[in-house]
């Protein structure tokens, strides 16, 4: 039995492997689109990065955080970004791909629907924003814990995945949600990137339960700084949560799941 | 020569109306942006404490700075991967048999929709910003000087975003360009705050570079205005989008050559 299921996980497993291989193979065949992207990326991170350097040389302490918190949480979530797009980034387009019928292909071959379907996207920007979140835990993490940084990096992506698969399979419920999911995905970036201290009271209710967001880089680094085990096990809770009801809102959907005879070419 | 261009003026009624029909497309997003603006209206509010002035604006000066720059520089979309997306894949030649200029076209097609696009982007957060930090007085009589200001800044907006979407023919990638782009407006451009928020040095240089006058400028404008300040802004304003489209038309132009050796 223990055999069985450790050879079905290795057997996921190599597909991964095999799709992070194609993946990027297909993307170095376009050298030097492919440095450009990655490159730009990065660049684009750090220019967000000096912004808020500026910010805080004008403000140095907002409600007790200072820049290199900022800095941190913008690293934890960079890399949880970063490491979803290469192993995940179908969680994007999972509206996109249930509404159009593109689920059709998943479910006929002998691969766990979910993880085959998140698995088969790569998005090469993620290149960018891994190497910047790397270079940026380098330089303004080295007094925390690795295996911390490591954990929170992991539950990040846990979150990152099992929010984008929640707001994706929306599409099972009310059809047509692509403009929906695509609002609460760049809601999901936008929120996660700053401390909870600057919500107010309902704001901080909302990102703490409904939307979980402030567990993806903020709460993380209220840990880092004063180190909790209760905090790490809620952090850790709250991810392995978000990660059941992702998985129960997807299958149930999947119930409702109706093909269309759209014929399209898979890329 | 009015019918000349009166085509131009047709296509961009056209795709005004045409926006009409992706409504939920922009009320969409118009929910992005007013979410952003309500993370700033938490953050700023810290910033200010018991502060009257930062930068010289008020709390609600400041918060209705950033509804106008949000508005503008995200009502337009992404410019620069599409015409990146159409020169990159050869569909731009189609457009070269037909009788217009294609970037005009392009103007014309992207400035009906990214009208619509700022009406409801700015009414959806300015709500926000009422409810949260309530008005700022406005003079009536400003408005149309502001108008004025705010399709200048649209129209600069458009024109280094033709210039990059047509680099795209040698670069290879538009979107991360794009990407990139964007940021600049971000910072230098005042988006995310006033260009006070810089050091002496890049504070001086982004004031005259047209990043600034697609957000910072016109959004200044909005919320204290000076004839001096629209003077200087349509002087400098017109000086930057003679360059851009220049620039944009020689770059077409070589482009279209290139093109046509390598058989569109």
């Amino acid at each position: 039995m223990v055999d069985d299921s450790m050879g079905i996980i290795k057997d996921h497993l190599a597909v991964s492997a095999e799709y992070l291989k194609i993946n990027v193979k297909t993307f170095v065949e376009y050298r030097i689109s492919f440095v450009l992207q990655v490159v730009f990326i990065f660049l684009n991170n750090v220019i967000w990065l000096i912004f808020w350097f500026f910010f805080f040389v004008n403000f140095p302490v907002v409600n007790g955080y200072v820049f290199t918190d900022m800095a941190m949480i913008y690293g934890i979530v960079a890399m949880a970004y970063g490491l979803s797009g290469i192993f995940s980034n179908n969680r994007k387009d999972l509206a996109e791909i249930i509404n159009k019928g593109k689920l059709d292909y998943y479910l006929t071959l002998p691969k766990n629907v979910l993880f085959h379907l998140g698995t088969s996207g790569l998005s090469i920007f993620s290149i960018g924003d891994l190497i910047f979140g790397i270079i940026v835990l380098i330089i303004f993490g080295g007094s925390y814990p690795l295996w911390l940084i490591i954990l929170f990096i992991i539950t990040g992506v846990i979150l990152l995945n099992g929010i984008g698969i929640i707001v994706g399979s929306i599409a099972f419920y009310i059809g047509n949600s692509e403009r929906l999911s695509h609002t609460l995905h760049l809601s999901t970036i936008a929120l996660s990137i700053y401390p909870i201290g600057i919500f107010g009271d309902y704001a901080k209710l909302i990102l703490l339960t409904i939307f979980p967001v402030a567990f993806i880089g903020s709460i993380p680094l209220e840990v880092l700084k004063s180190f909790s085990l209760e905090g790490v096990l809620l952090i850790i809770g709250v991810a392995l949560v978000v990660l059941a009801i992702a998985v129960i809102v997807f299958y149930y959907g999947l119930r409702r799941y109706e093909s269309g005879n759209l014929i399209y070419v898979r890329n | 020569m009015i019918n000349k261009y009166a085509k131009y003026f047709w296509i961009a009624e056209i795709n005004f109306r045409n926006s009409f029909a992706y409504i939920f497309d922009v009320i969409s997003s118009s929910i992005f942006i007013a979410l952003i603006i309500f993370i700033f209206i938490n953050l700023w509010s810290i910033v200010y404490g018991g502060r009257e002035l930062v930068f010289g604006l008020t709390l609600p000066m400041m918060i209705w700075y950033l509804v106008f720059t949000e508005a503008m520089v995200t009502s337009s979309g992404k410019l620069i991967t599409e015409i990146g997306a159409e020169v990159k894949s050869g569909e731009v030649a189609n457009y070269l048999n037909k009788p217009y200029n294609y970037v005009v076209y392009k103007y014309a097609k992207s400035i009906g929709s990214t009208i619509f696009s700022f009406i409801l982007i700015f009414a959806i957060s300015a709500i926000v910003a009422l409810l949260l930090v309530g008005p700022i007085e406005i003079n009536l009589i400003h408005i149309p000087f502001m108008i004025i200001a705010t399709l200048l800044g649209l129209t600069l907006y458009f024109a280094m975003s033709a210039f990059l979407g047509i680099l795209a023919f040698w670069i290879e990638d538009s979107q991360a360009i794009e990407f990139v782009y964007s940021k600049l407006l971000f910072t230098i451009g005042g988006m995310l705050a006033p260009l006070a928020i810089w050091p002496p040095v890049i504070e001086q240089i982004s004031l005259f570079l047209p990043f600034s006058l697609v957000a910072f400028y016109p959004a200044k404008l909005f919320v204290k205005f000076s004839f001096d300040s629209f003077i200087w802004v349509i002087g400098f304003g017109v000086i930057w989008g003679i360059v851009l489209f220049l620039a944009t038309a020689l770059l077409f132009r070589f482009m279209s050559k290139k093109l046509s050796i390598n058989g569109g």
